[in-house]
């Protein structure tokens, strides 16, 4: 009996360390994404700038969009929360030239198994950038005369 | 086949903390000299703007020639950092960068200019030896105005004494916004 009651425990704690290494590399591959993610969006409000705040928040939200689409699994667009906020600026509504923001993308904890409650913080990065877009770029020129 | 993946996310995260900090940096352009028309950077400002953008993205702090880890960083040991300013008087032409990695500091040894003119740019070749004499290959990088080179060596011990160490150099290069 005894001997069986071993056996039992050992083919379960076995059967934990592949189960342990599939999520902390799942972990691992997720926050790689992130990180790659995050800092390809805020590439691209670099350089896209944006006429307003809700202008700036649709235009990355439908980036992130664009590029989970092009990924291999699927993270659903409802999955990453998507915040940014203007930390410098010039123009009252206008993100241009020189103004710095910080971006911030989170993603509930990628769970594989039951097994490791407790651990599940959401993965979070945030990113500060400075826009490079003229104000003109914005506007169409017309209006500052060139 | 972790410790690859783990590597791999250092080097595409440091390099992402290169071009931001850098991107940043090439931000601090002379408003005396700008107004006659000439897009300059004041160096010193620019490398202030480098150093506080890695310490918001990355939370590395610079100290001397290296910019330290927090306990958040994606490295574990310190980053080893030049930078080199090309001005417009010198982006059209070739530069030869010749870089040596010591493990206590990373400089630059030699900083040749080619001859020739090139309107769209010079292009950029590196020359980087590591602490044990062998030569690192860098991709050549192009030029399109006057730009701020950083270069980072990335030197961290290994989690476990079996595996090797992680140490690859990492380039950013970024032009003069104006």
């Amino acid at each position: 009996m005894g001997q069986l009651i071993t056996t039992i425990i050992s083919i379960l704690v076995l059967l934990c360390v592949p189960a342990g290494i599939l999520q902390v590399h799942t972990v691992m591959q997720m926050k790689s994404e992130l990180f790659d993610l995050s800092y390809a969006a805020a590439k691209f409000v670099s350089n896209h700038g944006g006429m307003s705040d809700t202008d700036v928040l649709r235009n990355v939200r439908s980036f992130v969009q664009t590029e989970l689409d092009g990924k291999a699994y699927k993270l659903a667009d409802s999955d990453i929360t998507v915040e940014i906020v203007r930390t410098k600026g010039a123009d009252p509504t206008l993100w241009s030239h020189a103004d710095e923001f910080r971006l911030s993308l989170e993603m509930p904890y990628p769970k594989v198994i039951n097994l490791f409650a407790g651990f599940e913080k959401p993965l979070r990065i945030e990113r500060l950038g400075t826009i490079n877009t003229m104000d003109y770029d914005l506007v169409g020129g017309q209006a500052y005369g060139y | 086949m972790i410790d690859a993946d783990l590597a791999m996310q250092k080097k595409l995260e440091v390099k992402a903390l290169l071009e931001l900090a850098n991107h940043n940096a090439t931000f601090a352009v002379d408003p005396v000299l700008k107004t006659e028309g000439i897009i300059e950077l004041i160096e010193e400002e620019a490398l202030d703007r480098f150093a506080l953008r890695m310490k918001e993205n990355g939370g590395y702090r610079q100290e001397g020639g290296f910019f330290v880890p927090s306990p958040d960083s994606v490295t574990t040991d310190p980053v080893a950092f030049t930078a080199k300013y090309v001005d417009f008087g010198h982006w059209q032409r070739d530069l030869r960068l010749s870089l040596k990695y010591t493990g206590d500091s990373l400089r630059i040894e030699q900083a040749a200019w080619g001859e020739e003119i090139h309107p769209s740019g010079g292009h950029i070749t590196f020359h980087l030896t590591d602490e044990k004499g062998k030569e690192l290959t860098i991709a050549p990088k192009k030029m399109i105005g006057p730009s701020l080179i950083a270069v980072a060596y990335v030197h961290d011990g290994p989690f476990s004494p079996l595996l090797p160490d992680h140490a690859f150099p990492v380039v950013s290069i970024e032009e003069v916004k104006h």
